[in-house]
């Protein structure tokens, strides 16, 4: 069965809130969300059993896995990735991998902005973040690379729209941040649907894995 | 029955199958060339390369063991103790593919894990008299004495006080610049030498000082002094590491007194307690120089000694899948643990 035909499961843990959604022919099925601070683990296994048997869907109705790969939580991004290839596995289905910022820019643009900002705390006094350029029933585009850099040198023009799913942390330092939203599943799910190029089947991550010298090299 | 086993507790991705406690695959992929610059394991890279490498490992187990996911009665998942994060990756993906086929899922002690692959191989496990049993636990984490009443009955009776084994030989193959990990190019270098040319402490020798643990100091291990003596030597004797044969001396000597200091505590334990056999498991089991030690005790002392195949004693997933096979023939229910646990003690199976 081709993935745009079928039932496609949203999978987006890059964030505090978690998010599951069913897509069916492209058409929002179910979905669910749920807020913890810490990955919890309970939650998530249990919320998919509640998902898939509330609207009487079986894992082999699945035809695509839609994985949103940040940038985001470390543990958030791993474990979707770990449960979307898990659950691919017995039948080889599917699995795409969709920016968790896209999501965000593509929420944001249903707000009616064109040109948006989606930023996220990297921690270690440093922001992550990517203009996206969304025109009308397109998908949210990334205009250049995502960058890190310290607070304060988050430049924003006036006509853009500042996203972020970690807004209360932010907003000290980036004034122009109006839009708290976070990434849902249905709009990673929507997205993978959408892609034309696929991208990396892993998190993205914005800092190196280490910050020391090695010592043998 | 048929298992699937799941490990990625510090930095080795592994899956394997077991058909009745038979050892039908066992796939490890090894970490260790991305952590050796380090001279240790690095959480980060570590976990970033078991999202990578998990998927692909487990559909390698699975072909190896001629299986079909459709065939699995469950799986079995290492939860502690180890690195939350690396944990995290193996639990995940254990526990989807569980919800996902519809069977039971199991978590398992890394060192239960260690402890029953002394009875894996390619036929079904055999534990009569076998028990009780003392097992000698020596790893890159942790090193231990854990004394066996029975299947699932421990009693740990020593343990390090600081370093544990394989950190000890870590250490020292760093101190001599020899590289990462410690225990296999210690083995190396130290063939052929003379292994009583210096004299290394083997820990807690002296009776002074404060004692503030309970087990029974005769029973414990340290390994810091045995450091600090080999940089002590080398500061000395510089010119101990410019001539090939006082190196490989010098090395011999150290593999010993960490080979011995384990060997010497575990012939304590079997004048001390009760056992009709004794194992030793983990990763520094693989030593030639302490495996030799512990044939000879065994000989000596006229106890069978059992040893894991060198597949086996390195982290893997077959003594995961082996572990909860075992518990699960001797009447013990599977357990789904809610999370992993980095810090997991080991308890026994009638209080779980």
């Amino acid at each position: 069965m081709k993935a745009e035909s079928g039932i496609v499961l949203g999978i987006e843990l890059s964030s505090r809130q978690g998010s599951l959604a069913l897509l069916k022919d492209g058409t929002l099925l179910a979905e669910k969300t749920w807020i913890g601070e810490n990955v919890r683990h309970n939650v998530l296994f249990q919320t998919l059993e509640t998902l898939l048997g509330g609207v009487g869907v079986s894992y082999s109705d699945i035809s695509l896995y839609a994985v949103g790969r940040g940038p985001g939580s470390f543990s958030g991004m791993r474990m979707a990735f770990a449960v979307a290839q898990a659950l691919a596995l017995p039948v080889k289905t599917e699995v795409r991998a969709v920016s968790s910022g896209a999501a965000l820019a593509l929420a944001a643009a249903r707000e009616g902005a064109e040109q948006i900002i989606v930023v996220g705390d990297a921690r270690r006094g440093q922001v992550w973040y990517g203009l996206f350029n969304a025109g009308r029933n397109v998908c949210p585009e990334l205009d250049q690379e995502w960058r890190l850099v310290p607070y304060k040198e988050v430049a924003v023009q006036e006509e853009t729209l500042v996203v972020s799913s970690d807004a209360d942390r932010l907003r000290d330092y980036i004034p122009q941040l109006t839009l708290s939203l976070f990434p849902l599943a249905r709009d990673v799910a929507a997205l993978a649907l959408k892609q034309t190029v696929p991208e990396p089947l892993e998190p993205l991550y914005l800092h190196p894995p280490v910050f020391v010298e090695p010592k043998f090299s | 029955m048929i298992l699937l086993g799941i490990e990625t507790s510090c930095d080795e991705t592994a899956a394997a199958v077991l058909v009745d406690g038979a050892v039908r695959s066992n796939i490890i992929y090894s970490q260790i060339a991305q952590h050796a610059p380090y001279g240790g394991v690095v959480p980060e890279i570590a976990s970033r390369d078991h999202v990578r490498k998990l998927p692909g490992i487990i559909r390698e187990a699975m072909q190896g063991a001629g299986s079909s996911f459709e065939q699995l009665d469950g799986i079995a998942v290492t939860y502690g103790p180890g690195l939350s994060s690396s944990l995290l990756i193996g639990y995940s993906a254990a526990r989807a593919l569980s919800q996902r086929l519809g069977i039971p899922l199991t978590g398992v002690h890394h060192h239960e894990g260690h402890i029953y692959s002394v009875f894996l191989s390619e036929k079904p496990p055999v534990l009569d008299g076998a028990f009780p049993m003392m097992v000698l636990l020596v790893s890159g984490g942790d090193t231990k004495l854990v004394y066996m009443k029975a299947p699932g009955c421990y009693e740990i009776i020593g343990q390090t006080i600081d370093d544990a084994a394989g950190e000890a030989l870590d250490k020292g193959a760093m101190l001599l610049g020899l590289g990462y990990p410690g225990g296999p190019v210690i083995q190396k270098t130290a063939e052929g030498g003379n292994p009583r040319a210096v004299r290394f402490p083997r820990g807690l020798d002296n009776p002074g000082g404060e004692w503030k643990y309970t087990f029974d100091r005769k029973l414990c291990f340290s390994f810091s002094g045995l450091k600090t003596a080999l940089l002590y030597h080398v500061q000395h004797h510089p010119e101990s590491l410019k001539d090939e044969t006082a190196k490989r001396n010098l090395i011999a000597s150290y593999q010993e007194a960490v080979a011995d200091a384990l060997a010497v505590r575990i012939e304590r334990a079997l004048e001390l307690y009760d056992c009709v056999s004794f194992a030793c498991a983990g990763g520094v089991s693989l030593n030639k120089v302490l495996r030799e030690k512990l044939g000879k005790l065994s000989e000596k002392c006229g106890v069978p000694l059992k040893l894991s195949s060198p597949k086996l004693c390195t982290d893997n997933a077959a003594m995961v899948a082996g572990a909860a096979f075992i518990r699960q023939s001797l009447g013990h229910p599977f357990i789904l643990p809610d999370d992993v646990n980095p810090n997991l003690r080991l308890e026994n199976w009638d209080n779980t």
